[in-house]
């Protein structure tokens, strides 16, 4: 295999890696600050893409400057889902919120299917196909603005956390809930700002990946259910944990995919995935003590 | 919806209007319907090709009536009954069971290969005449069904036929294509249809260097197109589903991966306007062999006109075989002059149909299957789709060896 292929192959793991990433910051922000593990994830991935898709189509607003829309959208979505279907379960058993959020899931899947059609649709920007030579290969324009996207947003939400009052007060109920409300917290709105941010992020990962693939119902799981992977490798609820498992599962991903053929590419995925928690069980940055 | 409905409205306007000039035998038709069962699957994953399908039949049933029904039948009328297989085989199997209850003639319908997989053999059971408008599964026809009957190529007679149709192009227009790239998901139907390929691409001089298959539900085709510029392939033939062939083009456009053509077998993208729509100028140029109309039929260009009008739809050959299924069992009640299951039955078996909007004659052979049918192979040209090839059919001229990506953006 030529050297030229397997460096394009790289940058390719790599930019969608970064994709994968803020995609699973999100997951993993709502599941440590609420330890909810949230099916429903990939449906607002979906329901965000259609929302850019049809703000270009019908507005001619760039999937890009979508964002300014879509995004406190999202928030205020994920906002209210939080309030009205995960704050009644949060103190259920986990199989409660489980098949809340499945349930969730579903509906919404089912919805898009419903009102959009099984249809895929593709959105054509005028740099969709454009290309930035590196050395001898060519990068795809929209996947290298999406890497770059994913690591402003993640370096921003990483200041949010670390910098403001609202940031330490996420952590706080993150790392203890009843604690957190007894210093007077007020956990409730915490936890839905928190499910809101991470709706926000997978809505940003949708918007970003348009330009590059398509928009259909179960456009989602593609995604997330790589995502999901991410976050258990990179450890649960563990921000840094999220960029590195994210990178790292795209490159595996990529790289495996040279070697082993169609389906059969994720399999480095999941080997990994499993020699990772045979012998980090937390997860490769996840906190000692999970 | 509108749209329909104002059709609907036009053909009973039309009808209402004939009844008013009094002829009697359209008033004593009126009182006689024949009950025709439709099953198809229009919601679920195969929602928009059952509608497109359930829009062909309705279109014919629509003149049928209009024309005054069936004549040997004292112009009886035909009457739909319509039911939704959501896509499943085991509602598709109810759906059967409720035509037997209701007592419908026969059964067009279902579109997909595996909802005819069990529609047909629930109509064997039930002995209700079952033609199949697309369906294209081998084995469909392969299991000794009486009632089954199928008037387009099937998935064999489909490769086999492009891959002549490739022969005979690089033949008279002396190209020097060689080395062709299989590009399949690797499910059962991306792979089988690789195997067959593999197996006739020799007998036309070519050889399949590479095969490549991939996840349908990938994230990025990148690899795989990156395989296919190491391979230097000249002829790229990817059998895959919609969203992956959308990807793989684009891709291939992104990725500046030149090739002599681009050719699929049923692939469905290089035939289906909603792809020309979906990439635009990208789409130009793409070679699919399919099920087509007969462009110089005389009648074609007005049937596409009429649907486009009801449906506001660009042409689709999903509609085409179901319109046509239609019309088959139109001639199969007139010959039979009687709406017995198995007089009806007899007479389809007994089918001589020629001149039809499907380029090829139809009849059925002892397995159900209509021996003459054949796809077409189609091009994309400046946004729009002409058959290439075979020349009695053709519209245009091919282009190949195709443009390079970076003249054409």
């Amino acid at each position: 295999m030529s050297a030229e292929v397997i460096l394009s192959s790289l940058a390719n793991g790599v930019m969608l890696g970064g994709l994968y990433a803020l995609v699973a910051l999100g997951l993993t922000l709502i599941f440590g600050v609420m330890k909810v593990i949230n099916f429903a994830h990939g449906s607002l991935m979906m329901l965000s893409m259609y929302a850019s898709f049809w703000l270009a189509t019908r507005a001619g607003l760039d999937p890009y400057l979508s964002l300014l829309v879509t995004l406190p959208a999202a928030f205020g979505v994920g906002y209210a889902i939080q309030r009205a279907v995960i704050a009644p379960v949060l103190r259920a058993p986990e199989h409660n919120q489980l098949l809340m959020t499945l349930g969730l899931a579903l509906f919404l899947d089912n919805l898009a299917l419903v009102v959009f059609r099984a249809d895929p649709r593709t959105l054509l920007v005028a740099y969709s196909q454009t290309t930035v030579p590196l050395g001898s290969i060519r990068l795809n324009l929209p996947r290298l603005l999406a890497f770059a996207g994913a690591l402003v947003i993640s370096g921003l939400l990483w200041l949010f956390l670390k910098r403001t009052a609202l940031g330490r007060a996420l952590r706080a109920s993150a790392e203890e809930r009843d604690g957190a409300a007894l210093c007077g917290i007020p956990v409730g709105r915490v936890h839905a700002t928190a499910f809101g941010i991470g709706t926000a992020c997978v809505a940003a990962a949708g918007a970003m990946a348009l330009p590059f693939f398509y928009v259909s119902p179960e456009v989602g799981n593609t995604f997330v259910i790589t995502a999901f992977v991410v976050v258990v490798l990179g450890g649960l609820g563990s921000f840094p944990g999220a960029l590195v498992g994210g990178l790292l599962v795209g490159v595996v991903e990529s790289l495996g995919g040279l070697y082993v053929h169609g389906s059969l590419a994720q399999i480095g995925i999941f080997g990994l995935f499993v020699a990772v928690l045979l012998i980090r069980p937390a997860g490769l940055l996840g906190a000692r003590h999970a | 919806m509108t749209t329909r409905r104002r059709f609907l409205r036009t053909v009973a306007g039309a009808g209402a209007a004939a009844g008013a000039l009094g002829f009697p035998r359209v008033l004593r038709a009126q009182a006689r319907e024949i009950l025709v069962g439709e099953t198809h699957p229009l919601t679920g994953g195969l929602a928009r090709e059952g509608n497109l399908g359930k829009q062909g039949i309705e279109l014919a049933v629509n003149e049928i009536n209009a024309a005054g029904g069936i004549k040997a039948l004292g112009g009886a009328r035909l009457k739909l009954m319509v039911l939704d297989n959501e896509s499943k085989p085991p509602v598709a199997i109810s759906t059967m069971e409720r035509f037997k209850d209701a007592g419908a003639v026969a059964v067009l319908g279902p579109y997909a290969s595996g909802l005819a997989f069990v529609t047909t053999q629930e109509a064997e059971k039930y002995r209700i005449p079952h033609v199949l408008d697309v369906a294209v599964a081998d084995g469909i026809t392969e299991r000794g069904f009486k009632y089954t009957f199928r008037l387009g190529p099937s998935a064999g007679m489909g490769a086999r036929t492009t891959v002549e149709y490739l022969g005979g192009l690089t033949r008279e227009m002396r190209l020097g294509l060689k080395r062709v790239v299989l590009i399949h998901e690797d499910g059962l139907f991306g792979k089988s249809t690789a195997d067959t390929l593999e197996k006739l691409l020799p007998g036309i001089g070519m050889q399949v260097i590479e095969r490549i298959p991939h996840s349908a539900a990938a994230p990025s085709l990148n690899n795989e197109v990156l395989k296919i510029k190491a391979a230097k392939a000249d002829i790229v033939i990817p059998s895959t589903y919609y969203p992956a062939h959308s990807l793989i083009i684009r891709t291939m456009a992104e990725q500046r991966v030149d090739v002599g053509a681009i050719l699929s077998v049923y692939g469905g993208a290089g035939s289906q306007y909603r792809f020309i729509k979906d990439v635009g100028k990208l789409a130009d140029y793409m070679l699919d062999g399919n099920h087509w109309y007969n462009p110089k039929h005389p009648r074609i260009t007005g049937i596409i006109a009429a649907f486009e009008r009801a449906y506001s739809q660009p042409f689709a050959y999903e509609w085409m075989l179901a319109y046509q299924s239609a019309w088959v069992l139109k001639d199969a009640l007139e010959r039979a002059g009687a709406t017995d299951r198995d007089k009806v039955r007899e007479a389809l078996a007994r089918t001589r149909l020629t001149n039809q909007i499907v380029p090829y004659p139809i009849s059925f052979d002892e397995k159900g299957q209509n021996p003459g049918a054949r796809p077409l192979l189609m091009q994309v040209q400046q946004g729009r789709i002409a058959v290439v090839y075979p020349g009695e059919f053709a519209e245009t001229k091919p282009v190949i060896p195709v443009p390079a990506w970076d003249k054409r953006m």
